[in-house]
Protein backbone atom coordinates (compact mmCIF):
# COMPACT_ATOMS: atom_id res chain seq x y z
CA UNK A 1 0.00 0.00 0.00
CA UNK A 2 1.39 3.60 0.71
CA UNK A 3 4.06 4.55 2.69
CA UNK A 4 3.70 5.48 6.69
CA UNK A 5 4.46 8.57 7.24
CA UNK A 6 3.94 10.28 10.88
CA UNK A 7 3.03 13.62 10.58
CA UNK A 8 -0.44 13.92 12.65
CA UNK A 9 0.44 15.65 16.41
CA UNK A 10 -0.15 13.00 18.99
CA UNK A 11 -4.17 12.36 20.21
CA UNK A 12 -5.80 15.71 22.30
CA UNK A 13 -8.41 15.49 24.96
CA UNK A 14 -11.35 14.20 22.24
CA UNK A 15 -8.93 11.81 20.51
CA UNK A 16 -8.66 9.97 24.24
CA UNK A 17 -12.20 9.96 24.71
CA UNK A 18 -13.31 8.50 21.53
CA UNK A 19 -11.90 4.89 22.70
CA UNK A 20 -14.30 4.79 25.39
CA UNK A 21 -17.01 5.91 23.10
CA UNK A 22 -16.65 2.96 20.86
CA UNK A 23 -16.59 1.06 24.24
CA UNK A 24 -20.09 1.64 24.98
CA UNK A 25 -21.01 0.82 21.68
CA UNK A 26 -19.23 -2.40 21.36
CA UNK A 27 -20.58 -3.01 25.09
CA UNK A 28 -24.46 -2.77 24.17
CA UNK A 29 -23.58 -4.53 20.92
CA UNK A 30 -22.42 -7.52 22.54
CA UNK A 31 -25.16 -7.77 25.10
CA UNK A 32 -27.56 -7.47 21.97
CA UNK A 33 -25.58 -10.00 20.13
CA UNK A 34 -25.71 -12.46 23.45
CA UNK A 35 -29.49 -12.04 23.93
CA UNK A 36 -29.76 -13.31 20.22
CA UNK A 37 -27.37 -15.96 20.37
CA UNK A 38 -28.71 -17.49 23.63
CA UNK A 39 -32.20 -17.19 22.32
CA UNK A 40 -31.33 -18.85 19.38
CA UNK A 41 -29.70 -21.77 20.95
CA UNK A 42 -32.98 -22.04 23.45
CA UNK A 43 -35.46 -21.77 20.63
CA UNK A 44 -33.39 -24.49 19.00
CA UNK A 45 -33.34 -26.82 21.70
CA UNK A 46 -37.24 -26.74 22.46
CA UNK A 47 -38.18 -27.00 19.09
CA UNK A 48 -36.12 -29.97 18.81
CA UNK A 49 -37.41 -31.26 22.18
CA UNK A 50 -40.95 -30.65 22.02
CA UNK A 51 -42.02 -30.22 18.52
CA UNK A 52 -40.93 -34.27 18.02
CA UNK A 53 -43.64 -35.19 20.76
CA UNK A 54 -47.03 -35.16 21.60
CA UNK A 55 -49.34 -36.01 24.95
CA UNK A 56 -52.68 -37.22 24.06
CA UNK A 57 -54.54 -37.67 27.59
CA UNK A 58 -57.66 -40.31 27.46
CA UNK A 59 -60.06 -39.05 30.65
CA UNK A 60 -63.19 -41.10 30.53
CA UNK A 61 -63.97 -40.81 34.62
CA UNK A 62 -65.04 -44.43 34.22
CA UNK A 63 -61.76 -46.57 34.92
CA UNK A 64 -62.98 -49.77 32.75
CA UNK A 65 -64.39 -47.45 29.79
CA UNK A 66 -60.43 -45.30 30.01
CA UNK A 67 -58.85 -48.65 30.37
CA UNK A 68 -60.64 -49.78 27.14
CA UNK A 69 -60.39 -46.01 25.24
CA UNK A 70 -56.42 -46.09 26.21
CA UNK A 71 -55.70 -49.05 24.23
CA UNK A 72 -57.55 -48.53 21.36
CA UNK A 73 -56.20 -45.36 21.10
CA UNK A 74 -52.66 -46.76 21.35
CA UNK A 75 -54.03 -49.03 18.54
CA UNK A 76 -54.91 -45.75 16.61
CA UNK A 77 -51.51 -44.15 16.95
CA UNK A 78 -49.27 -46.86 16.22
CA UNK A 79 -50.92 -47.08 13.14
CA UNK A 80 -50.22 -43.69 11.93
CA UNK A 81 -47.71 -42.40 9.55
CA UNK A 82 -44.35 -40.85 11.11
CA UNK A 83 -45.48 -41.66 14.53
CA UNK A 84 -42.24 -43.34 16.17
CA UNK A 85 -43.16 -44.48 19.25
CA UNK A 86 -45.91 -45.16 21.37
CA UNK A 87 -45.71 -45.52 25.66
CA UNK A 88 -48.21 -45.33 27.97
CA UNK A 89 -47.15 -43.32 30.94
CA UNK A 90 -47.41 -45.77 34.06
CA UNK A 91 -49.80 -44.96 36.71
CA UNK A 92 -47.26 -44.43 39.06
CA UNK A 93 -45.94 -41.81 36.77
CA UNK A 94 -49.22 -39.43 36.22
CA UNK A 95 -49.38 -39.79 40.42
CA UNK A 96 -45.76 -38.28 40.89
CA UNK A 97 -47.11 -35.93 38.53
CA UNK A 98 -50.11 -34.82 40.34
CA UNK A 99 -48.19 -35.34 43.59
CA UNK A 100 -46.99 -31.75 44.17
CA UNK A 101 -50.85 -30.65 43.92
CA UNK A 102 -52.38 -33.77 45.64
CA UNK A 103 -49.91 -34.52 47.89
CA UNK A 104 -48.68 -38.49 48.57
CA UNK A 105 -51.09 -40.92 49.10
CA UNK A 106 -53.99 -43.20 46.97
CA UNK A 107 -54.08 -40.49 44.61
CA UNK A 108 -54.99 -43.18 41.96
CA UNK A 109 -57.31 -45.34 43.20
CA UNK A 110 -59.26 -42.33 44.47
CA UNK A 111 -59.60 -40.06 42.00
CA UNK A 112 -60.20 -40.59 38.00
CA UNK A 113 -56.81 -39.51 36.90
CA UNK A 114 -56.60 -39.39 33.08
CA UNK A 115 -54.17 -41.86 31.43
CA UNK A 116 -51.41 -40.58 29.53
CA UNK A 117 -49.64 -41.74 26.48
CA UNK A 118 -46.32 -39.97 25.39
CA UNK A 119 -46.23 -40.44 21.33
CA UNK A 120 -42.49 -39.79 19.52
CA UNK A 121 -42.94 -38.41 16.16
CA UNK A 122 -40.25 -39.48 13.71
CA UNK A 123 -37.55 -37.51 12.41
CA UNK A 124 -38.73 -34.97 10.06
CA UNK A 125 -42.11 -36.20 10.19
CA UNK A 126 -44.97 -33.75 10.20
CA UNK A 127 -48.63 -35.05 11.87
CA UNK A 128 -51.66 -33.22 10.76
CA UNK A 129 -53.15 -33.09 14.94
CA UNK A 130 -56.46 -31.95 13.64
CA UNK A 131 -56.73 -35.01 11.45
CA UNK A 132 -55.05 -37.21 14.65
CA UNK A 133 -57.90 -36.16 16.99
CA UNK A 134 -60.55 -36.59 14.49
CA UNK A 135 -59.48 -40.41 13.84
CA UNK A 136 -58.90 -41.23 17.57
CA UNK A 137 -62.76 -39.46 18.14
CA UNK A 138 -64.27 -42.48 17.18
CA UNK A 139 -62.17 -45.39 18.83
CA UNK A 140 -61.54 -42.94 21.98
CA UNK A 141 -64.01 -40.58 22.32
CA UNK A 142 -62.52 -39.05 25.53
CA UNK A 143 -59.16 -38.73 24.23
CA UNK A 144 -57.37 -35.18 23.82
CA UNK A 145 -54.28 -34.53 21.72
CA UNK A 146 -52.03 -32.15 23.16
CA UNK A 147 -49.40 -31.08 20.12
CA UNK A 148 -47.38 -28.57 23.26
CA UNK A 149 -47.80 -26.07 19.25
CA UNK A 150 -49.73 -23.56 20.66
CA UNK A 151 -48.21 -22.22 23.36
CA UNK A 152 -44.60 -23.15 22.05
CA UNK A 153 -45.37 -21.37 18.52
CA UNK A 154 -46.13 -18.51 20.82
CA UNK A 155 -43.37 -18.31 22.95
CA UNK A 156 -41.19 -19.09 19.70
CA UNK A 157 -42.24 -15.71 17.89
CA UNK A 158 -41.64 -13.80 20.69
CA UNK A 159 -38.47 -14.94 20.97
CA UNK A 160 -38.20 -14.53 17.40
CA UNK A 161 -39.18 -10.74 18.03
CA UNK A 162 -36.88 -10.58 20.81
CA UNK A 163 -33.91 -11.52 18.45
CA UNK A 164 -35.27 -9.47 15.85
CA UNK A 165 -34.79 -6.34 18.05
CA UNK A 166 -31.61 -7.53 19.41
CA UNK A 167 -30.26 -7.70 15.63
CA UNK A 168 -31.78 -4.69 15.13
CA UNK A 169 -29.84 -2.65 18.47
CA UNK A 170 -26.55 -4.53 16.77
CA UNK A 171 -27.06 -2.64 13.25
CA UNK A 172 -28.10 0.72 15.14
CA UNK A 173 -25.23 0.61 17.45
CA UNK A 174 -23.00 -0.11 14.44
CA UNK A 175 -24.52 2.48 12.42
CA UNK A 176 -24.20 5.07 15.50
CA UNK A 177 -20.51 4.01 15.34
CA UNK A 178 -20.05 4.96 11.81
CA UNK A 179 -21.31 8.09 12.48
CA UNK A 180 -19.90 8.87 15.25
CA UNK A 181 -16.34 7.92 13.58
CA UNK A 182 -17.38 10.40 10.36
CA UNK A 183 -17.47 13.35 13.08
CA UNK A 184 -14.70 12.73 14.91
CA UNK A 185 -12.45 11.94 11.59
CA UNK A 186 -14.05 15.45 10.46
CA UNK A 187 -13.09 16.85 13.35
CA UNK A 188 -9.80 15.47 13.43
CA UNK A 189 -9.14 16.81 9.74
CA UNK A 190 -10.31 20.46 11.08
CA UNK A 191 -7.79 20.53 13.47
CA UNK A 192 -5.00 19.13 11.48
CA UNK A 193 -6.12 20.97 8.25
CA UNK A 194 -3.00 22.76 8.46
CA UNK A 195 -0.90 19.89 8.67
CA UNK A 196 -2.86 18.17 6.37
CA UNK A 197 -2.67 20.67 3.70
CA UNK A 198 1.04 21.18 4.49
CA UNK A 199 2.08 17.46 3.55
CA UNK A 200 -0.40 17.47 0.87
CA UNK A 201 1.29 20.62 -0.99
CA UNK A 202 4.80 18.54 -0.49
CA UNK A 203 3.06 15.83 -2.80
CA UNK A 204 1.76 13.18 -0.34
CA UNK A 205 -1.19 10.85 -2.04
CA UNK A 206 -4.33 11.18 -0.56
CA UNK A 207 -3.72 7.46 0.61
CA UNK A 208 -0.76 8.40 2.31
CA UNK A 209 -2.70 11.14 4.54
CA UNK A 210 -5.87 8.67 4.52
CA UNK A 211 -3.31 6.14 5.79
CA UNK A 212 -2.12 7.96 9.02
CA UNK A 213 -5.87 9.07 9.90
CA UNK A 214 -6.45 5.53 9.29
CA UNK A 215 -4.23 3.49 11.14
CA UNK A 216 -4.93 5.68 14.00
CA UNK A 217 -8.51 5.05 14.06
CA UNK A 218 -7.97 1.43 13.83
CA UNK A 219 -6.13 1.32 16.81
CA UNK A 220 -9.12 3.77 18.43
CA UNK A 221 -11.44 0.57 17.08
CA UNK A 222 -9.80 -2.61 18.53
CA UNK A 223 -9.27 -0.48 21.80
CA UNK A 224 -12.39 0.63 22.47
CA UNK A 225 -13.98 -2.54 21.18
CA UNK A 226 -11.56 -4.64 24.21
CA UNK A 227 -12.24 -1.97 26.84
CA UNK A 228 -16.10 -2.92 25.98
CA UNK A 229 -15.39 -6.92 26.27
CA UNK A 230 -14.19 -6.62 29.67
CA UNK A 231 -16.94 -4.17 31.20
CA UNK A 232 -19.07 -7.31 29.45
CA UNK A 233 -17.39 -9.81 31.19
CA UNK A 234 -17.36 -7.68 34.20
CA UNK A 235 -21.09 -7.53 33.94
CA UNK A 236 -21.48 -11.36 32.89
CA UNK A 237 -19.16 -12.02 35.79
CA UNK A 238 -21.40 -10.16 38.38
CA UNK A 239 -24.76 -11.77 36.90
CA UNK A 240 -23.28 -14.99 36.90
CA UNK A 241 -22.52 -14.41 41.50
CA UNK A 242 -25.73 -13.44 41.64
CA UNK A 243 -27.27 -16.22 40.02
CA UNK A 244 -25.30 -19.06 41.74
CA UNK A 245 -26.51 -17.07 44.86
CA UNK A 246 -30.15 -17.37 44.18
CA UNK A 247 -29.27 -20.99 43.00
CA UNK A 248 -30.18 -19.54 39.11
CA UNK A 249 -34.37 -19.24 40.09
CA UNK A 250 -34.94 -15.61 38.37
CA UNK A 251 -31.87 -14.39 36.38
CA UNK A 252 -31.97 -16.16 32.96
CA UNK A 253 -28.72 -18.21 31.27
CA UNK A 254 -27.20 -14.92 30.01
CA UNK A 255 -23.75 -16.63 30.64
CA UNK A 256 -23.56 -18.36 27.28
CA UNK A 257 -21.10 -21.14 25.97
CA UNK A 258 -17.52 -20.54 25.67
CA UNK A 259 -17.86 -21.07 21.85
CA UNK A 260 -20.53 -18.35 21.95
CA UNK A 261 -18.37 -16.35 24.17
CA UNK A 262 -15.20 -16.68 21.56
CA UNK A 263 -17.66 -15.49 19.05
CA UNK A 264 -17.49 -12.42 20.84
CA UNK A 265 -13.76 -11.50 19.66
CA UNK A 266 -15.14 -11.10 16.07
CA UNK A 267 -16.40 -7.55 17.86
CA UNK A 268 -12.81 -5.91 18.10
CA UNK A 269 -12.08 -6.76 14.38
CA UNK A 270 -15.25 -5.48 13.05
CA UNK A 271 -15.21 -3.10 15.35
CA UNK A 272 -11.55 -2.06 14.02
CA UNK A 273 -12.53 -2.38 10.64
CA UNK A 274 -15.81 -0.17 10.75
CA UNK A 275 -13.44 3.10 12.73
CA UNK A 276 -10.55 2.45 10.20
CA UNK A 277 -12.51 2.13 7.31
CA UNK A 278 -14.99 5.23 7.93
CA UNK A 279 -11.83 7.30 8.60
CA UNK A 280 -10.27 6.23 5.27
CA UNK A 281 -13.42 6.79 3.52
CA UNK A 282 -14.28 10.19 5.32
CA UNK A 283 -10.43 11.68 4.67
CA UNK A 284 -10.76 10.93 1.10
CA UNK A 285 -13.83 13.20 0.89
CA UNK A 286 -12.77 15.57 2.53
CA UNK A 287 -9.30 15.56 0.76
CA UNK A 288 -10.82 15.75 -2.65
CA UNK A 289 -12.08 19.01 -1.80
CA UNK A 290 -8.00 20.40 -2.19
CA UNK A 291 -6.77 20.90 -5.88
CA UNK B 1 9.83 24.11 -17.48
CA UNK B 2 7.17 26.54 -16.58
CA UNK B 3 4.56 28.31 -19.24
CA UNK B 4 1.64 30.63 -18.58
CA UNK B 5 -0.66 31.73 -20.87
CA UNK B 6 -3.34 34.39 -20.46
CA UNK B 7 -3.91 33.38 -16.78
CA UNK B 8 -6.15 34.87 -14.84
CA UNK B 9 -6.82 34.32 -11.08
CA UNK B 10 -9.74 35.61 -8.47
CA UNK B 11 -10.67 34.11 -4.85
CA UNK B 12 -13.97 32.81 -4.77
CA UNK B 13 -16.35 35.31 -6.32
CA UNK B 14 -14.13 38.24 -6.08
CA UNK B 15 -12.04 40.66 -8.44
CA UNK B 16 -9.35 39.27 -10.57
CA UNK B 17 -6.20 39.39 -8.37
CA UNK B 18 -3.93 38.31 -11.25
CA UNK B 19 -4.64 39.10 -14.58
CA UNK B 20 -3.88 38.25 -18.38
CA UNK B 21 -0.33 36.88 -17.09
CA UNK B 22 1.32 35.34 -20.02
CA UNK B 23 5.42 34.22 -19.56
CA UNK B 24 7.38 30.55 -19.66
CA UNK B 25 10.87 29.98 -17.90
CA UNK B 26 13.47 27.49 -19.16
CA UNK B 27 14.63 25.05 -17.10
CA UNK B 28 17.62 26.62 -15.07
CA UNK B 29 16.67 29.53 -15.12
CA UNK B 30 17.04 31.91 -11.81
CA UNK B 31 13.97 35.10 -11.50
CA UNK B 32 13.03 37.42 -9.29
CA UNK B 33 9.66 38.34 -8.36
CA UNK B 34 8.58 42.23 -7.29
CA UNK B 35 6.15 43.34 -6.90
CA UNK B 36 4.44 46.21 -4.16
CA UNK B 37 2.28 44.34 -1.27
CA UNK B 38 -1.05 43.11 -2.31
CA UNK B 39 0.55 42.80 -6.38
CA UNK B 40 -0.31 39.40 -6.29
CA UNK B 41 3.08 37.50 -5.89
CA UNK B 42 1.94 34.94 -3.35
CA UNK B 43 -0.86 34.44 -5.46
CA UNK B 44 1.28 33.86 -8.80
CA UNK B 45 3.40 31.38 -6.77
CA UNK B 46 0.23 29.39 -5.40
CA UNK B 47 -0.43 28.98 -8.79
CA UNK B 48 3.10 27.04 -9.56
CA UNK B 49 3.02 25.13 -6.46
CA UNK B 50 -0.44 24.31 -7.22
CA UNK B 51 -2.47 25.37 -4.58
CA UNK B 52 -4.90 27.37 -6.65
CA UNK B 53 -6.09 26.57 -9.77
CA UNK B 54 -6.49 29.47 -12.41
CA UNK B 55 -9.52 30.88 -13.25
CA UNK B 56 -9.01 31.19 -16.71
CA UNK B 57 -5.93 30.58 -19.40
CA UNK B 58 -3.57 27.78 -19.26
CA UNK B 59 -0.37 26.92 -16.98
CA UNK B 60 1.80 24.28 -17.99
CA UNK B 61 4.46 22.67 -15.26
CA UNK B 62 7.50 20.40 -16.36
CA UNK B 63 5.29 19.80 -19.84
CA UNK B 64 2.64 18.93 -17.78
CA UNK B 65 -0.91 20.88 -18.65
CA UNK B 66 -2.32 21.30 -14.90
CA UNK B 67 -5.31 22.31 -16.01
CA UNK B 68 -6.66 19.49 -17.59
CA UNK B 69 -4.37 16.98 -15.47
CA UNK B 70 -6.30 14.40 -13.11
CA UNK B 71 -5.92 15.45 -9.63
CA UNK B 72 -4.16 12.01 -8.93
CA UNK B 73 -0.92 12.99 -11.59
CA UNK B 74 -0.61 16.21 -9.13
CA UNK B 75 1.10 14.91 -6.36
CA UNK B 76 4.09 13.41 -8.16
CA UNK B 77 4.68 17.26 -9.49
CA UNK B 78 4.36 18.54 -6.30
CA UNK B 79 7.11 16.42 -5.31
CA UNK B 80 9.40 18.17 -7.63
CA UNK B 81 8.67 21.26 -6.23
CA UNK B 82 10.30 23.21 -3.12
CA UNK B 83 8.09 26.13 -1.41
CA UNK B 84 9.36 28.15 1.16
CA UNK B 85 5.93 29.86 2.11
CA UNK B 86 6.01 33.71 3.16
CA UNK B 87 4.78 32.39 6.49
CA UNK B 88 6.93 29.39 6.70
CA UNK B 89 3.83 27.10 7.38
CA UNK B 90 6.26 24.92 9.60
CA UNK B 91 4.40 21.66 11.74
CA UNK B 92 4.55 23.35 14.96
CA UNK B 93 4.18 19.88 16.54
CA UNK B 94 7.31 17.82 14.51
CA UNK B 95 11.24 19.13 15.40
CA UNK B 96 12.96 21.27 13.14
CA UNK B 97 14.72 18.01 12.05
CA UNK B 98 11.37 15.95 11.33
CA UNK B 99 10.05 19.40 10.05
CA UNK B 100 13.02 19.43 7.30
CA UNK B 101 12.99 15.56 6.81
CA UNK B 102 9.30 15.42 5.62
CA UNK B 103 9.57 15.95 2.18
CA UNK B 104 12.06 13.05 2.10
CA UNK B 105 10.04 11.02 4.05
CA UNK B 106 6.99 11.91 1.74
CA UNK B 107 9.02 10.70 -1.11
CA UNK B 108 10.40 7.39 0.27
CA UNK B 109 13.72 7.84 1.23
CA UNK B 110 15.69 5.42 2.78
CA UNK B 111 16.31 6.46 6.92
CA UNK B 112 20.17 6.78 6.59
CA UNK B 113 19.54 9.39 3.69
CA UNK B 114 17.15 11.08 5.67
CA UNK B 115 19.80 11.17 8.54
CA UNK B 116 22.82 12.47 6.55
CA UNK B 117 21.07 15.37 4.40
CA UNK B 118 18.84 16.69 7.40
CA UNK B 119 21.69 16.67 9.65
CA UNK B 120 23.91 18.48 7.19
CA UNK B 121 21.32 20.65 5.51
CA UNK B 122 20.15 21.80 8.79
CA UNK B 123 24.13 22.65 9.98
CA UNK B 124 24.59 24.43 6.35
CA UNK B 125 21.89 26.73 7.88
CA UNK B 126 23.19 27.59 11.27
CA UNK B 127 21.07 25.53 13.17
CA UNK B 128 23.28 22.90 14.49
CA UNK B 129 21.93 23.34 18.24
CA UNK B 130 18.22 23.90 17.48
CA UNK B 131 17.65 21.07 15.33
CA UNK B 132 15.27 19.16 18.61
CA UNK B 133 13.88 22.54 19.08
CA UNK B 134 9.97 22.98 17.92
CA UNK B 135 8.79 25.87 15.52
CA UNK B 136 7.30 27.91 18.13
CA UNK B 137 10.60 28.28 20.44
CA UNK B 138 12.24 29.21 17.14
CA UNK B 139 13.52 32.92 16.21
CA UNK B 140 11.60 34.28 13.16
CA UNK B 141 14.90 33.67 10.98
CA UNK B 142 15.20 30.24 12.54
CA UNK B 143 11.94 29.00 11.29
CA UNK B 144 12.84 30.87 8.24
CA UNK B 145 16.06 28.76 7.92
CA UNK B 146 14.08 25.80 8.92
CA UNK B 147 11.83 26.45 5.88
CA UNK B 148 14.63 27.11 3.41
CA UNK B 149 16.06 23.76 4.41
CA UNK B 150 12.82 21.91 4.09
CA UNK B 151 12.36 23.59 0.23
CA UNK B 152 15.26 22.69 -0.82
CA UNK B 153 16.60 18.79 1.03
CA UNK B 154 14.72 17.11 -1.63
CA UNK B 155 16.53 18.53 -4.56
CA UNK B 156 13.42 19.77 -6.24
CA UNK B 157 13.17 20.76 -10.08
CA UNK B 158 11.49 24.00 -9.04
CA UNK B 159 12.00 26.43 -6.25
CA UNK B 160 9.76 28.84 -5.44
CA UNK B 161 10.70 30.91 -2.55
CA UNK B 162 8.36 33.45 -0.79
CA UNK B 163 10.14 36.55 0.82
CA UNK B 164 13.18 33.91 2.05
CA UNK B 165 15.16 35.97 3.68
CA UNK B 166 12.38 38.55 4.97
CA UNK B 167 13.68 38.36 8.58
CA UNK B 168 17.30 37.24 8.95
CA UNK B 169 20.36 39.61 9.03
CA UNK B 170 22.33 41.01 5.62
CA UNK B 171 24.90 38.37 6.35
CA UNK B 172 22.63 35.36 6.66
CA UNK B 173 20.58 36.34 3.63
CA UNK B 174 23.81 36.41 1.57
CA UNK B 175 24.70 32.98 2.86
CA UNK B 176 20.92 31.80 1.95
CA UNK B 177 20.96 33.39 -1.17
CA UNK B 178 24.32 31.13 -2.03
CA UNK B 179 22.63 28.15 -1.28
CA UNK B 180 19.71 29.56 -3.76
CA UNK B 181 22.31 29.94 -6.31
CA UNK B 182 24.06 26.51 -6.14
CA UNK B 183 20.88 24.47 -6.36
CA UNK B 184 20.29 26.30 -9.44
CA UNK B 185 23.86 25.73 -10.71
CA UNK B 186 22.67 21.94 -10.49
CA UNK B 187 19.83 22.69 -12.76
CA UNK B 188 16.71 24.07 -10.67
CA UNK B 189 14.61 26.76 -12.16
CA UNK B 190 14.12 29.35 -9.11
CA UNK B 191 11.71 31.94 -8.11
CA UNK B 192 12.11 34.08 -5.59
CA UNK B 193 9.82 36.84 -4.66
CA UNK B 194 10.63 39.39 -2.30
CA UNK B 195 10.66 43.31 -2.21
CA UNK B 196 14.38 43.88 -0.82
CA UNK B 197 15.95 45.86 -3.66
CA UNK B 198 19.76 45.19 -1.93
CA UNK B 199 18.93 41.29 -2.73
CA UNK B 200 17.69 42.30 -6.44
CA UNK B 201 20.53 44.29 -6.53
CA UNK B 202 23.24 41.57 -5.25
CA UNK B 203 22.37 39.47 -8.18
CA UNK B 204 22.12 39.74 -11.70
CA UNK B 205 19.13 38.10 -12.75
CA UNK B 206 15.88 38.86 -14.51
CA UNK B 207 12.56 39.79 -12.95
CA UNK B 208 8.84 39.10 -13.02
CA UNK B 209 7.24 42.31 -11.78
CA UNK B 210 3.52 42.27 -10.54
CA UNK B 211 2.10 45.97 -10.51
CA UNK B 212 -1.55 45.30 -9.24
CA UNK B 213 -1.78 42.25 -11.09
CA UNK B 214 -0.25 42.77 -14.59
CA UNK B 215 2.98 41.08 -14.99
CA UNK B 216 6.22 42.72 -16.33
CA UNK B 217 9.01 41.16 -17.47
CA UNK B 218 12.15 43.15 -16.88
CA UNK B 219 15.94 42.02 -17.88
CA UNK B 220 18.57 41.70 -15.43
CA UNK B 221 19.53 45.13 -13.75
CA UNK B 222 16.79 47.21 -15.47
CA UNK B 223 14.79 49.65 -13.56
CA UNK B 224 10.78 50.03 -13.87
CA UNK B 225 9.80 51.71 -16.59
CA UNK B 226 8.51 55.31 -14.95
CA UNK B 227 4.85 54.82 -16.52
CA UNK B 228 4.27 52.26 -14.23
CA UNK B 229 6.52 53.09 -11.18
CA UNK B 230 3.88 56.26 -10.74
CA UNK B 231 1.09 53.51 -9.99
CA UNK B 232 1.30 53.95 -6.67
CA UNK B 233 -1.45 53.66 -4.60
CA UNK B 234 -3.11 56.70 -3.15
CA UNK B 235 -2.49 56.55 0.69
CA UNK B 236 -3.31 59.22 3.17
CA UNK B 237 -0.70 61.72 4.54
CA UNK B 238 -2.23 62.57 7.69
CA UNK B 239 -1.47 60.38 10.40
CA UNK B 240 -4.47 58.14 11.67
CA UNK B 241 -6.69 59.68 14.05
CA UNK B 242 -6.59 56.99 16.05
CA UNK B 243 -3.16 57.38 17.45
CA UNK B 244 -4.43 60.37 19.48
CA UNK B 245 -7.13 58.51 20.75
CA UNK B 246 -7.73 58.57 24.79
CA UNK B 247 -10.00 56.97 26.49
CA UNK B 248 -10.31 56.72 30.67
CA UNK B 249 -9.22 53.27 31.32
N1 LIG C 1 -7.08 33.88 0.43
C1 LIG C 1 -7.42 35.06 -0.10
N2 LIG C 1 -8.71 35.37 -0.27
C2 LIG C 1 -9.09 36.54 -0.81
N3 LIG C 1 -8.23 37.47 -1.25
C3 LIG C 1 -6.91 37.21 -1.12
C4 LIG C 1 -6.44 36.01 -0.54
N4 LIG C 1 -5.10 36.03 -0.54
C5 LIG C 1 -4.74 37.19 -1.09
N5 LIG C 1 -5.80 37.93 -1.45
C6 LIG C 1 -5.81 39.22 -2.09
O1 LIG C 1 -5.12 39.08 -3.33
C7 LIG C 1 -4.30 40.19 -3.59
C8 LIG C 1 -2.88 39.73 -3.83
O2 LIG C 1 -2.40 39.14 -2.64
P1 LIG C 1 -0.98 38.45 -2.56
O3 LIG C 1 -0.89 37.76 -1.25
O4 LIG C 1 -0.78 37.63 -3.77
O5 LIG C 1 0.00 39.71 -2.57
P2 LIG C 1 1.57 39.76 -2.37
O6 LIG C 1 2.11 40.39 -3.58
O7 LIG C 1 2.09 38.43 -2.02
O8 LIG C 1 1.70 40.74 -1.13
P3 LIG C 1 2.85 40.77 0.02
O9 LIG C 1 4.06 41.33 -0.57
O10 LIG C 1 2.25 41.67 1.06
O11 LIG C 1 3.01 39.37 0.50
C9 LIG C 1 -4.43 41.11 -2.38
O12 LIG C 1 -5.32 42.14 -2.72
C10 LIG C 1 -5.01 40.24 -1.31
O13 LIG C 1 -5.85 41.00 -0.48
MG1 LIG D 1 2.91 37.61 -0.36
Amino acid sequence: MFRQVRFLPSENVHGRLLPWVVAVMVFLAGLALLVAVGLQATAHAWHEGLARTLTVQVVNPDAEMREQETAAAMDVLTGVPGIASVRRESNEEVASLLEPWLGKGNVVADLPVPAVIDVKLADGAEVDVKALQQNLAQAAPSARVDAHEQWLSDLLVVMRIVQWVSALIVALVGMATVVIIIFATRAGLASHRETVEIVHLMGAQDGLIAGAFQRRFLWVGVKGALLGLVALAIGLGAIYLVREQQHGALLPELVPPPRVLASLLVLPVLSGLITMLTARFAVQRALADMN
Amino acid sequence: MIRFDNVGMRYGMGEEVLRDITFELDRGSFHFLTGRSGAGKTSLLKLMYLSERPSRGLISMMGVDIVMAKRRELPRLRRHIGVVFQDYRLLDHLSAYDNVALPLRISGAAKAEVRDYVEELLVWVGLKDRMQARPPTLSGGEKQRVAIARAVINRPSILLADEPTGNVDDDMADRLMRLFIELNRLGTTTVIATHDMRLVGSIEAPRLHLEAGDLIELPPGADLPLATSGLAPQLPEAMPQALGYTRDR
